[in-house]
């Protein structure tokens, strides 16, 4: 946590990867992660989720990370799409 | 400066196109119903049913269509989903060209918008509705209207239909399976419609305001709505899901179904609340709680796919328990239930009904269609006749090809077609084993040839009116049965408009005109069928002694939706008679009650009885039903369903083909010595290189209608025969039938391929004609046999009798002299106790000849032996007499007879047999 604060702070760096997600600072003082808007408390907090060890937690933050930057509808919609193909060639066999 | 006013049409144009579309829909609207006005008469009339109640199913096609048309309504008064669409649309245009969104437009007034609301529901409520009634249900998804009707007469049971929905993960026994099928073709059909054609409508109106919330950018309820409409997909596969292929994997694909449908409705609610939120500030138990549904279902799809992708590796080596028991023996047996199949019998081929050598070899058919069409045309001797068809008929204890005529207008005027050629007066009549021609009133027993008003084929389909003043028909003849329908006052004038005669509509020669209607006897019997009936498309005479009928069969073909039923449902079910004369239609039904369809369809056409003891004998199996190729019917079906082994099955090394050149032909079959009218179809393996027989199949007539047998080739290995293609070859390949069809040349070809049974041998008869392409002339040089064990056995002969001496190297026992003749004639009488008196005169008040008989050779021997049973059966039995009276006319013909005294008058009833 320290060393997200730590970034917060200085300049040394725009931008660092954590559990496969990009986080940057924008110019208005908040948080980009994978391109979605966040305020630095919701990045703090995906951060501390990130980093957790539990798996399901931080498939909670990717989740919460794709919803904020459309990811997740775009995976949803083509995921549905192809099982509800699968399906449909499946019955029609 | 002064201007032209604009012309009249410029300023009126769209009233003057609107009446004109006004005038042109009253016209139709009444043309229309003038001609089911005619019907209903015609079918009142001449049928004794009622027309309109039987196509429209009591009406019901018009309750049915008015509540689903109600689909199309938007229950949102003054909101349209479409228009919203359209404005939406606009609105982006205008955000793009301008950069900024358009202010909202003026809104209608309340009062307006629901005016126009109101009309577009009426609008597509009336063309729903039109469609509705020409399809009797909704597109894509069958006949409605029957299945509505049949549930409420109450075949089928709602109580099975949750048993029906259980299939997929609770599959059920053969039997149980086919005890369910009407209740899956009815209820549940029923069930599945409506709530696909509800699920629909819900997807569609969906999607538009998914296009509409796209356009309008409004993410979240777009992305609901796209699930939403996946959602109602996937219920509508889940609906479907009891008509499914059904295997071993069938309750994991099901599970998967239903997990999707539930994870397609979480995630249209999870969207529906916001998805993941503005903020990150809601629960983390709520979070976990959406993460860990969503990883469940994730696990549920994994471990069922897994499942399936297990049993698929496994396949081969479980197949039986895999496939064949769950599915493909349920498919045998539901299969053969609604192909009516199941009543097939079978039998070695070694058991193929024999009989009395001579008896065999006097009734082979030795003239085949094309050979006895070709002679007939012969016989016609007008230009505005010519042969409809030429169908096999079974009458009188004779097998004749009979070919009524239908009209060829040399012109084709309207008052040639609809006042002049009304009528042919030929049928011809040509005996299958002789080829001689026989007499209309020889070989069905009626008085005189009957002018035919009603028949076959093209000349049939004009309309005609009889007894019109000033108009007399061909042959100076004048119709005088009941007319179908006669057109007075409005009715002739808006009919004879349709019909472009602005004569006959406003000056006719009469008031009323007298019409024959609907004459072609094929359309005059299906316009009185519902959805599932057809008609067996080769019509054939019968008679009663006293007129002709065309007898038109029926059989249901009614689709099954169910997977396990790879055939529609095929019942012989009715004969409809249709007088050629004047048309009157009598139904007759043939099927047996099966607790479905056939007592469905019996009983919606409660005038239909049982045959009259005169047709049975007449009767024969439809040709429809028996299958041909390019038009697969119930023994295409039985080829394959026949088999119940399950390695036979999977290595398919018992189905059957039917051979390129062979057909059902209808012969006649000696069982016990008896002579038996059958369909016979023989059969191949499939895709047989050595071309074997596989068996045939035979259909019997008569009595017997109905009855099925399939003599197979019990051990095709040991029990080699060759089949008919195989025959042809042997036959063609022969020295002497070779040099003869290349002496032929294109004069000459064979004929069909019949298979007999001798002394219990099989052998093949294969005839050989000579005539000229598009010649009236043909003649049947000589019949072949080939020994069916080998096909090496090949010899010919001028009659199927020599030939078969000749293969069997044997010399006929000496033909029949004259006297012997005689003496056999005589015994007929004799043998049955009557006294025989030889008469040198004999005077009576009134002479009837009842029959004649060619009797100068043993092939005539079974066609006398008829004639003269029948005279003692219809006359000598009848009128008690103890003594016949013999006289020989001269030294060819001797005559029987019996005096019978009758109100002062003594009547002479006598049958002439010509013997030398």
């Amino acid at each position: 946590m320290e060393e997200f604060d730590l970034w917060l702070r200085t300049k040394f760096t725009e931008s660092f990867w954590m559990g496969g997600h990009r986080f940057e600072k924008t110019g208005a003082g908040d948080v980009q992660i994978d391109r979605a808007p966040f305020s630095v408390e919701e990045a703090r907090q995906l951060f501390l989720m990130l980093s957790s060890r539990n798996p399901i937690t931080r498939l909670n933050a990717t989740l919460i990370i794709w919803d904020r930057n459309g990811t997740l509808v775009k995976v949803l919609l083509i995921a549905a799409l192809l099982l509800l193909l699968l399906v449909f060639i499946r019955i029609r066999k | 400066m002064y201007q032209r006013p604009p012309s009249l049409f410029r300023r009126f144009w769209v009233w003057i196109l609107l009446a004109i579309v006004a005038v042109s829909l009253i016209f139709s609207g009444m043309y229309v119903w003038l001609n089911w006005t005619i019907l209903q008469v015609v079918y009142e009339r001449k049928a004794g049913l009622n027309w309109f109640g039987i196509v429209f199913y009591d009406n019901y096609t018009f309750i049915l269509a008015a509540l689903l048309a109600l689909l199309a309504f938007n229950p949102l008064p003054g909101r349209s989903d479409l228009y919203e669409v359209w404005v939406a649309f606009q609105r982006l245009l205008v955000r793009f060209r301008y950069g900024t969104p358009p202010p909202e437009a003026p809104a209608l007034s309340l009062v307006w918008r629901r005016t126009i609301w109101a009309f577009w529901q009426l609008l597509k409520w009336a063309v729903v509705f039109g469609i509705v009634v020409s399809l009797n249900g909704l597109p894509f998804l069958g006949n409605l209207t029957i299945v509505v009707y049949m549930a409420l007469k109450g075949l089928g049971k709602w109580s099975l239909v949750p048993r029906i929905l259980a299939l997929p993960i609770m599959p059920a026994s053969n039997s149980e399976l086919i005890a369910l099928m009407p209740t899956m073709e009815i209820q549940y059909r029923l069930l599945y419609v409506v709530l696909t054609a509800l699920l629909t409508v819900f997807a569609v109106r969906l999607i538009l305001k998914t296009i509409r919330d796209f356009l309008a950018d409004q993410r979240n309820t777009w992305i609901r709505n796209t699930f939403l409409v996946l959602t109602f997909i996937m219920l509508g596969i889940i609906i479907g899901a009891p008509y499914w292929t059904m295997d071993i994997t069938t309750p994991f694909d099901y599970i998967i179904c239903l997990a999707l449908f539930i994870s397609f409705f979480a995630t249209a609610m999870f969207f529906q609340l916001g998805g993941m939120g503005k903020n990150l500030s809601f629960a983390k138990r709520r979070r976990m709680i959406i993460t860990l549904v969503a990883l469940a279902i994730v696990v549920i799809l994994g471990v069922n796919g897994a499942i399936i992708a297990g049993y698929r590796l496994n396949w081969n080596n479980n197949w039986i328990e895999y496939e064949w028991k769950p599915l493909t023996e349920k498919q045998i047996a539901v299969t053969r239930w609604s192909a009516g199949t199941e009543g097939i019998n079978y039998f070695p081929i070694s058991q193929v009904p024999t009989g009395n050598i001579t008896k065999i070899l006097s009734l082979v058919r030795q003239w085949d269609q094309t050979a006895s069409y070709t002679k007939m045309r012969g016989q016609i001797g007008v230009n505005w006749m010519t042969l409809s068809d030429s169908d096999i008929i079974y009458v009188n204890n004779r097998e004749y090809w009979v070919a009524p005529t239908t009209i060829v207008y040399p012109s084709q005027d309207w008052i040639s077609k609809h006042l002049y050629f009304t009528h042919t007066t030929k049928v011809i009549v040509v005996d299958s084993h002789s080829g001689d021609f026989v007499s209309v009133t020889e070989a069905f027993g009626v008085k005189t040839e009957p002018l035919i008003y009603y028949g076959e084929g093209e000349g049939f389909r004009a309309n005609v009116y009889t007894g019109v003043r000033g108009f007399k028909e061909i042959e100076n003849v004048s119709y005088s049965g009941e007319p179908d329908y006669v057109l007075s006052g409005w009715q002739r004038t808006l009919w004879f408009l349709s019909q472009g005669q602005i004569g006959f509509a406003f000056s006719p020669p009469q008031e009323s005109i007298n019409m024959l209607y609907n004459r072609d006897v094929l359309q005059r019997v299906k316009s009185i069928l519902i959805y599932g009936l057809e008609v067996d498309t080769d019509a054939y005479l019968v008679s009663d002694g006293k007129r002709l009928y065309y007898a038109v069969q029926i059989y249901t073909d009614y689709p099954m939706h169910s997977v396990f039923s790879a055939s529609n449902y095929m019942r012989f079910l009715a004969v409809v008679l249709v007088d050629l004369e004047d048309g009157r239609l009598q139904g007759y039904v043939v099927g047996a009650s099966d607790g479905f369809l056939v007592d469905f369809y019996k009983e919606y056409y409660p005038t239909w009885g049982a045959m009259p003891s005169w047709l049975i004998p007449q009767m024969r199996y439809p040709e429809a039903l028996l299958g041909k190729h390019g038009a697969q019917a119930q023994l295409d079906i039985d080829f394959l369903y026949h088999v119940a082994d399950p390695f036979i099955w999977r290595s398919g090394s018992d189905f059957y083909e039917r051979p390129a050149g062979t057909e059902v032909h209808y012969i006649l079959m000696t069982v016990e010595n008896q002579p038996h009218f059958i369909g016979l179809q023989l059969v191949e393996f499939q895709a047989s290189p050595g071309k074997n027989l596989a068996g045939l199949y035979v259909a019997y007539g008569g009595t017997q209608l109905g009855r099925i047998n399939l003599y197979g080739v019990a051990n095709a290995t040991t029990q080699q025969l060759i089949g008919p293609t195989a025959a042809v070859q042997a036959f063609t390949l022969d020295e002497y039938v070779k040099a003869q069809l290349t002496l032929f040349g294109a004069n000459g070809r064979t004929g069909n391929i019949l298979l007999y049974s001798i002394g219990g041998h099989p052998y093949y008869f294969i005839p050989v004609y000579i005539a000229q392409a598009g010649g009236v002339i043909t003649n049947m040089a000589f019949i072949g046999i080939i020994d069916a064990t080998t096909g090496e056995q090949v010899a010919t002969g001028p009659s199927s009798a020599q030939a078969y001496y000749a293969l069997m190297g044997i010399t006929p026992g000496p033909e029949t002299g004259v006297e012997e003749r005689l003496s056999k004639v005589k015994e007929l009488f004799t043998a049955k106790g009557y006294s025989l008196v030889n008469a040198t005169k004999i005077n009576a008040n009134v002479e009837i000849w009842v029959n004649n008989a060619t009797y100068v050779h043993e092939g005539q021997w079974n066609q006398t032996e008829t004639v003269v049973n029948n005279f003692i059966q219809k006359y000598v039995q009848k009128y008690g007499n103890t003594e016949v009276y013999y006289l020989k006319t001269d030294d060819k013909i001797i005559s029987f007879g019996i005096l019978v005294p009758q109100g002062g008058v003594v009547k002479l009833y006598y049958i002439s047999v010509q013997y030398r």
